[in-house]
């Protein structure tokens, strides 16, 4: 099992999506926190910002690199589905025709890689807020202090995140209708669910990921009557990947492949 | 001991039947050729062989057992199919360290292989860069990783220049020479008659002969074609044994259903001046076209039917039965 892990990792690295996927998502968080940090050091505070320099304040900043959730995401269903659309799958499968460890070793791998992505972003988070903040002449963008609130959580969402997209892609086969799919329900589908019908809201994976990583317990906006206790979050995340695999395993993965 | 074994393998995809009731072996330390038209279920039989499709009916064991059991498949079987693809952006040397590390075979080996079909300059590159050739050979070092006992090759040809054809026929004799087994499908008869020991013909899914590939040219009479200055004379002393022989021009004789060795005795007996003399047919075309007309299955397996005139009766160039041993 272990060889099969490294062999995903080393497919990961070997991949120039990967790194596309992990520096976009890093960027794409510094410049948000870039923005954040601008605004809530203009004279006027923006309505909904902590004060800068707070505890708050330097936790929701941090929190930001959690948008690369959505990147590992689209690594983990590649990790899979990239192998159907490439053709490499048949390779794969005749070293391992144990399918099912295929599978499970994407999933570990696309964790191991969300992991990563986490890790990734938050230095850039920390050297973009540090700068900026420097720029702006605001006296403390060190946000390193939050990393003890933040990281741990951020870290496991970022993987979880990873370990759904491969479950995913297990399912689906298709990488683009997989990503489409993806995407479209975590960033537009889930908050209008969570608008009609909160207790449903809670159980979906955006929401889940949310009760145990910072970025919402900074903000406090969402009420935490409709959010699941943070153990509870990241076993509802694991379970989406983990049942998708299964069901993938047991169906798509499972069919002939020609 | 058989490497393969099929038998009354059958495969459905819907209410078309790809595969029906095939049986063959494939024996160790010979090539042997599985051939047939396009579409006659050669991807699907190989495929199932290495458990990427399921059977409908029947088995397709290696050594014994089913490929999914196998516990180092790598070790034991090296496969080059087609549609088997390269992830674009990954370089042959990845490639293959990623299949390396998959089977838990040494990183070493991927530069050993990678030389073995001669792709160690180019080994850095992407492989989308790669002619069809060059996949073709990655696929091939793919296949040989694990230095296994059983190659099974779809089509291995296609995309190959001349050149690369013939360095792939001493490749599948060297390889078989060591006493593994090779597998080759191939809807190129006149090519695979190049390099094959044994042949196994299917046509509509089902078998239409198999044995070794001189057995089975030798039950296709051929004809002699002879140039002499004596053309009428040769003409009578063959009619006087029965045999009819055509002009195909004003000095060459065609003694049709004849062989050499019924030519070349009565030719010494009556002292006429030969210059030249082949035999020609009995050739793979021949054979499968003679099989395929008679309905696909007439001939069952282990044919070594009668006029089984052995290897050497057709060793002429032209003769798509010539042996490369």
């Amino acid at each position: 099992m272990t060889r099969l892990v490294r062999a995903e990792l080393l497919k990961l690295r070997t991949t120039k999506v990967t790194w596309v996927l992990l520096a976009v998502g890093a960027v794409t968080a510094g410049l948000l926190a870039a923005l954040v940090v601008v605004r809530s050091s203009t004279a006027a505070q923006q309505a909904g910002l902590p004060l800068v320099g707070s505890v708050a304040w330097r936790r929701l900043v941090l929190g930001l690199s959690g948008v690369t959730e959505y990147f590992a995401l689209v690594a983990g269903i590649l990790c899979v589905a990239g192998e159907y659309r490439h053709g490499t799958i048949t390779s794969t499968f005749l070293v391992e025709p144990r399918r099912g460890r295929v599978i499970a070793a994407k999933l570990g791998a696309s964790g191991l890689a969300g992991a990563v992505f986490a890790i990734a972003a938050m230095v850039v988070v920390i050297s973009v807020a540090a700068g900026t903040s420097a720029a702006e002449r605001a006296a403390t963008g060190n946000v390193v202090p939050a990393l003890p609130a933040v990281a741990p959580g951020l870290i496991l969402a970022t993987a979880l995140y990873g370990v759904y997209g491969a479950g995913l892609g297990a399912l689906l086969r298709n990488q683009v209708l997989a990503v489409v799919i993806a995407l479209s329900f975590s960033l537009i589908g889930e908050s209008i669910v969570t608008d009609l019908l909160p207790q449903v809201g809670k159980w979906l994976p955006d929401a889940a990921a949310a009760s145990f990583s910072s970025s919402s317990q900074a903000g406090q906006i969402q009420g935490s009557a409709h959010m699941l206790v943070w153990w509870a979050g990241g076993l509802v995340l694991l379970a989406y990947g983990i049942s998708a695999a299964l069901v993938g395993v047991m169906t798509a993965v499972r069919s002939d492949v020609t | 001991m058989a490497v393969v074994e099929v038998r009354r393998l059958t495969k459905r995809f819907g209410r078309v039947t790809a595969v029906d009731e095939l049986s063959f072996d494939v024996e160790p330390g010979r090539v042997t050729g599985f051939l047939g038209p396009n579409g006659a279920g050669k991807t699907t039989t190989l495929r199932i062989m290495l458990g990427l499709v399921r059977p409908t009916e029947g088995s397709a064991l290696i050594g014994g057992v089913a490929y999914r059991d196998l516990r180092h498949p790598a070790r034991v079987v090296g496969a080059v199919l087609e549609a088997s693809g390269f992830h674009p952006s990954r370089s042959a040397r990845d490639h293959l360290g990623v299949v390396a590390t998959t089977a838990g075979i040494s990183r070493k080996r991927v530069d050993e292989v990678l030389a073995m079909v001669g792709l160690s300059d180019v080994a850095g590159r992407a492989v989308g860069g790669f002619s069809l050739g060059m996949r073709q050979r990655l696929e091939l070092a793919t296949a040989l990783l694990g230095d296994p006992e059983l190659l099974v090759l779809d089509e291995p040809a296609n995309g190959l220049d001349p050149q690369g054809i013939s360095w792939l026929r001493g490749l599948l004799r060297w390889l078989s020479s060591q006493g593994r087994a090779v597998l080759v499908s191939s809807h190129l008869l006149a090519e695979a008659a190049q390099t094959v020991d044994d042949v196994v013909i299917v046509a509509g899914g089902r078998l239409a002969a198999s044995g070794p590939l001189a057995e089975l040219t030798g039950r296709v009479v051929g004809s002699v074609r002879i140039r002499t200055p004596e053309a009428q004379r040769l003409q009578g002393v063959l009619a006087g044994a029965g045999i009819t022989a055509h002009y195909e021009s004003h000095d060459v004789l065609v003694a049709d259903g004849a062989t050499p060795e019924v030519v070349g005795p009565l030719v010494a007996a009556q002292g006429v001046v030969v210059y030249e003399m082949t035999s020609s047919g009995g050739s793979l075309e021949d054979v499968f076209l003679a099989l395929t007309a008679s309905g696909p299955g007439a001939s069952g397996p282990g044919a070594s039917g009668p006029g089984a005139s052995g290897p050497g009766a057709s060793a002429v160039p032209g003769g798509g039965s010539e042996m490369v041993r």
